[in-house]
């Protein structure tokens, strides 16, 4: 409970909400790049220097399907929006995901 | 038939985190339960639980074999990894032979929960995340340990309440005996947190004694007021003598006998038949007589009622022969589905360095623990033979029988 009346809650809930939605209209392309990586380096462990913006996501981070699942929990965590399966189809490079990225937040 | 034999043993307890640990804790009568506050926070009678150290597994173990893992896996994990390296089984001995893995487990409860949370906020089945079905399931322990050590032979988890880890050792002691495997990871897992003990706390059957945690385990005494929930893992690993040899694994000791029975009775309190009828099962089993047995592993977990029947179970059974008695859950707690798993590490620990660890807390005996030779300290003793109890909700009872091995 961070405030005392239940009602407050809610509200610091909801603000704190509308605050992570609404920070990212004010990233530049560059800072989403460097919030991406240093998730993906943070959740894959990966080394930071393989990722280059035509380097293939799924290739250098490993990935398989069960870890596209855990892709799309930390970029809810981070970005505030929700990825739908079919988005990952046109993503190939790291720069597509840094661009698929800022079309949703910065809209 | 073949004979049975312990080749490998790990453990990841409240009272150490590693063979070395738990001996010096044993032999000390180190108590390890302590007070959760966050249990009374939750509304929980007793606020009494072991107390376990989290693992911290990065580093040791890849990202997505971590993320697979619940609590108890973890523990499960690092107790096999123990076990393994004392059998002296590597990678390439996992990779070329059919190794199984029996283990006890009976709750996946906080994983469950965790993923509703998620479910219920966001509304959102994708966001629970990739893990936790595989952190959920009861199975959780088996299919992750045959999947991160390779693991090729027989792979299920056996839930039999607090009997798990001893049915699940009987198990493997069972298929090994017979030639269905040469060897097989045996054990027992459980969690340790607040998610799963609600619902058991809410049976008012935790002791209240929370201004001395260290003594309100108290099998036997005649003020226990209930038992202490714990948890943690405990590997056992079987193989057949003819497999051991041939490969030149050090033999800890022999498996020579597995009883078991249901009551046919109240769901949560046991009878004294029951019992009986499985400590009788196994020492038919192990073909010897009762007074060869020096030391017997009691189930006793401070309730009222079940110490009370086990005493008068051991004491028809054993008579005149009163072998030595100690319940270990003095010091650990209730370890549920480890319990019947790690009361056998405990116990093999006794047997190599010649002592029977003391059932703490005992100060008074009642009716009918007055009958049995309870150690109340440290005994120096040598012993060759040990039969260890595990007793479960729905009336579901185990007996094991270990000895020295002998060639």
């Amino acid at each position: 409970m961070i405030g005392n009346h239940p009602n407050e809650d809610e509200y610091l809930m909801a603000y704190s909400m509308w605050q992570l939605k609404n920070n990212y209209k004010h990233m530049n392309p560059e800072d989403i790049i460097n919030k991406v990586n240093a998730f993906l380096v943070e959740e894959f462990e990966v080394e930071e220097s393989k990722i280059e913006p035509n380097a293939n996501l799924m290739e250098t981070l490993e990935l398989d399907s069960l870890d596209l699942v855990d892709l799309v929990v930390i970029i809810e965590k981070n970005f505030g929006f929700k990825v739908k399966g079919e988005d990952f189809i046109g993503i190939k490079t790291f720069q597509d995901f840094y661009d698929y990225i800022s079309s949703h937040v910065t809209a | 038939m073949n004979r049975v034999v312990i080749t490998g043993i790990g453990i990841y307890s409240c009272i150490g985190k590693n063979m070395d640990e738990v001996r010096t804790s044993l032999f000390k009568g180190k108590s390890g339960i302590g007070f959760d506050l966050i249990r009374k926070e939750m509304g929980f009678r007793s606020g009494l639980t072991g107390v376990i150290e989290k693992p911290e597994l990065k580093g040791k173990l890849d990202r997505r074999s971590r993320i697979m893992l619940a609590e108890q896996g973890e523990y499960a994990y690092l107790a096999t990894l123990e076990a393994l390296a004392k059998a002296k089984m590597d990678e390439d001995y996992l990779e070329h032979n059919e190794v199984g893995v029996l283990y006890g487990n009976d709750s996946s409860a906080k994983s469950v929960i965790e993923a509703t949370d998620i479910l219920r906020e966001k509304k959102d089945t994708v966001l629970i995340g990739s893990g936790s079905v595989f952190q959920s399931m009861n199975s959780t322990v088996t299919m992750n340990l045959a999947t991160i050590f390779k693991l090729k032979g027989v792979n299920f988890t056996i839930s039999a309440a607090c009997a798990s880890g001893s049915h699940a050792i009987g198990m493997g002691y069972f298929m090994i005996k017979h030639g269905l495997q040469n060897s097989i990871i045996c054990g027992g897992a459980q969690e340790l947190n607040y998610h799963s003990m609600g619902s058991f706390d809410a049976l008012s059957a935790f002791s209240i004694c929370e201004s001395n945690p260290g003594a309100a385990s108290r099998p036997f005494d005649q003020k226990r007021d209930g038992l202490v929930p714990s948890g943690g893992a405990a590997t056992v690993i079987l193989e057949s003598y003819e497999s051991a040899k041939r490969r030149g694994a050090p033999i800890l000791a022999e498996v020579i006998g597995y009883g078991f029975s249901s009551n046919g009775g109240h769901i949560s309190q046991p009878n004294v038949d029951g019992p009986v009828r499985s400590l009788e099962m196994a020492i038919k089993d192990a073909n010897v007589k009762s007074n060869e047995i020096d030391y017997i592993n009691a189930h006793a977990t401070s309730t009222p009622i079940g110490d009370m029947n086990e005493a008068k179970a051991i004491d028809k059974v054993f008579g005149d022969s009163k072998p030595w008695v100690s319940s270990t859950k003095s010091m650990t707690g209730h370890e549920c589905w480890m319990a019947g798993a790690s009361e056998i590490v405990y116990s093999m620990l006794m047997m190599e360095e010649a002592f029977v660890a003391p059932n703490i807390n005992f100060e008074t005996p009642d009716e009918d623990s007055a009958k049995l030779r309870i150690a109340e300290k440290t005994v120096d003793k040598k012993i060759d033979m040990f039969l260890s109890n595990s007793f479960g909700f729905g009336g579901t009872n185990s007996s094991l029988i270990v000895k020295k091995f002998l060639n």
